[in-house]
């Protein structure tokens, strides 16, 4: 059987159970069910962190590290928030002690296609493909530098409600529970993020 | 108005303060203008391709966090393990012999050591005999460890030991009937003329007489059968070698023969004893095309059309070769999810109390125990 249809099966059979009972299932004795939890959540987790530390290197490393953590962390979760969110609270603080070590180490966070196609070789080849003119590749090479560039400028608080809400799609109420913050201060911290990136984006030219 | 305007483009009002902030909006074009910027920033963003995780991500994650991931590796009983004990063993036997001989009176005699290097190639180790436990019902008591200095330590071969605990009975004081002599010791019919237990309990008992019989080197079968005139079935004119002490282990490429257990009901204990055949297993050198995780394998069972070894108390499907085996509590949600894939999962996980299976790909050990207990 393909990876791919298999990918879809093992989706599939993760979307008939929810999260609750596969957190139970896990706390009686089922680690095959923390891998269906894992594999429901490691593609928007991995995203979120991606956005959010700006490159594959650090965002492996800190995915990795949030099931580690979640893993050992699910027998005493007790459902007082959505798994998901208590995930993405684990991802949100670790990536701020990346970004906090990275800050003190003076790393940018420039992306490379060499580091691309290191950690995700199948995202630098769709990459690579898109790319199809010098012309076009140069264009959105310039966009996404910027957005980039933006988005790694904001403090870190907006950033991660605005990558929260406008890359992963969550609502206010969720993000309030990863953030562990009131519902208010979500709606403030988008403003001010909103704010920030038209204007740096309207000084490199972007809207 | 400014700063509501986020919970206004994220559908975050209320309808009817939605309704009012339309209205005021409609009166302020500078708010306008930043409610379209706010959209183009939020397209450029939202249009961003999501990247996935890559595809060692789960597989590093489960290596991190091991007590809910099952590696079986085999047990090996390696050379570098045993000298050190086997030196420390004939070391104290040369100390009491040196200390005895030095005081000229008869030395004292310790436990276990008395059959140290000088008697041992003579003597037979006295093994549990799990038939005869199995009729008493009462647990053997493990024999003394045996070690000579010119016994090679080998890799240790979980099958063999326990037929060497089985067969150890054949130096035990009665003799054998003329038609196990014929045949020798590689084949020994055992009178099952009393009642007999659960088997497991045998088995158990075998895997504890391993340590003690690491020297005893046995080839061939086990058979027990409920009586003697059954053995003329099912009799093959195998010449047999002998028991023999600190034989060397054998080459791991000799061929394979066949392994089977007949006549057991579904948690492997004997069905009863006027059943025929009751146990039958042949000694594999290797087992499931030459690897060596199906070295030792005792039993072979079909279920579900498939092939499962059982080695190391865990009833393992034929290809399974070391791979990581995801922890699945029998009867829990992942196990009903895995039916869904799998319909003859239960017939499988019947098979034992550990069983490893695969499953579109990937493998499960059917546990009654949580991964911590693993």
């Amino acid at each position: 059987m393909s990876g791919i249809s298999r990918s879809v099966e093992m989706r599939n059979a993760a979307a008939e159970s929810p999260d609750a009972a596969l957190a139970a299932a896990f706390r009686d004795g089922d680690s095959a069910a923390f891998s269906l939890l894992m594999h429901r959540y490691k593609d928007r987790v991995y995203n979120v962190l991606y956005r959010l530390l700006g490159n594959h290197e650090d965002a492996q490393d800190v995915a990795q590290e949030v099931f580690v953590r979640a893993y050992h962390g699910l027998t005493d979760f007790r459902g007082e928030a959505r798994i998901y969110t208590w995930l993405y609270s684990i991802a949100l603080n670790l990536a701020r002690n990346r970004m906090r070590d990275r800050g003190r180490k003076g790393r940018d966070r420039g992306v490379s296609l060499d580091a691309l196609a290191e950690a995700a070789p199948g995202a630098a080849q769709q990459a690579a493909a898109d790319c199809d003119t010098p012309r076009n590749a140069a264009q959105r090479h310039e966009l996404d530098d910027a957005l980039e560039a933006c988005l790694g400028g904001l403090p870190e608080p907006y950033r991660a409600a605005f990558v929260l809400r406008v890359a992963d799609g969550m609502n206010y109420e969720e993000i309030a529970e990863a953030l562990e913050c009131p519902k208010g201060t979500v709606k403030s911290r988008l403003n001010q993020a909103r704010g920030l990136l038209r204007t740096c984006l309207e000084q490199r030219g972007v809207v | 108005m400014r700063e509501q305007l986020s919970a206004y483009l994220d559908g975050e009002m209320a309808p009817e303060e939605r309704t009012a902030f339309e209205a005021r909006l409609a009166g302020e074009p500078e708010l306008q203008r930043d409610a379209a910027a706010w959209r183009r920033v939020d397209v450029l963003y939202s249009g961003m391709a999501p990247v996935q995780a890559p595809a060692g991500l789960e597989d590093r994650v489960r290596d991190a966090v091991s007590p809910g991931v099952v590696r079986f590796r085999r047990r090996h009983a390696s050379p570098q393990r045993l000298w050190p004990m086997l030196a420390a063993a004939a070391g104290v036997a040369v100390m009491l012999g040196l200390f005895a001989l030095q005081l000229s009176t008869p030395a004292p005699v310790a436990p276990g050591s008395t059959q140290l290097a000088k008697h041992a190639p003579a003597a037979a180790p006295k093994a549990p005999d799990i038939v005869s436990e199995a009729r008493s019902g009462v647990p053997a008591q493990p024999a003394p460890q045996i070690a000579t200095p010119k016994a090679e330590p080998r890799t240790e071969e979980v099958f063999m030991l326990d037929m060497e605990a089985a067969e150890a009975p054949i130096s035990a004081p009665a003799p054998p009937p003329a038609e196990m002599a014929a045949t020798g010791p590689l084949r020994q019919d055992i009178s099952t003329d009393a009642a007999l237990p659960d088997a497991n309990s045998g088995i158990q008992e075998k895997d504890e007489a391993k340590s003690s019989l690491q020297n005893v080197s046995v080839g061939g079968s086990l058979r027990i059968r409920s009586n003697y005139q059954d053995f003329q079935e099912v009799e093959q004119p195998a010449p047999p070698p002998p028991v023999r002490m600190a034989e060397p282990p054998a080459p791991a490429a000799a061929p394979l023969p066949a392994v089977q257990a007949e006549g057991l009901n579904a948690k492997g204990a004997l069905k009863s004893r006027e059943e025929a055949v009751v146990v039958e297993t042949d000694v594999p050198r290797t087992l499931g095309h030459g690897r060596e995780e199906a070295q030792g394998a005792s039993m072979r069972r079909t279920a579900a059309g498939r092939e499962f070894f059982f080695v190391e108390d865990v009833w393992r499907e034929s290809a399974y070769a070391n791979e990581q085996a995801h922890a699945v509590r029998r009867n829990g949600v992942v196990y009903r999810l895995l039916i869904q894939k799998e319909p003859r999962l239960n017939e499988i996980a019947r098979l034992g109390k550990k069983v490893i299976v695969r499953i579109d790909n990937t493998w499960y050990l059917i546990t009654d125990s949580s991964p911590a207990q693993e």
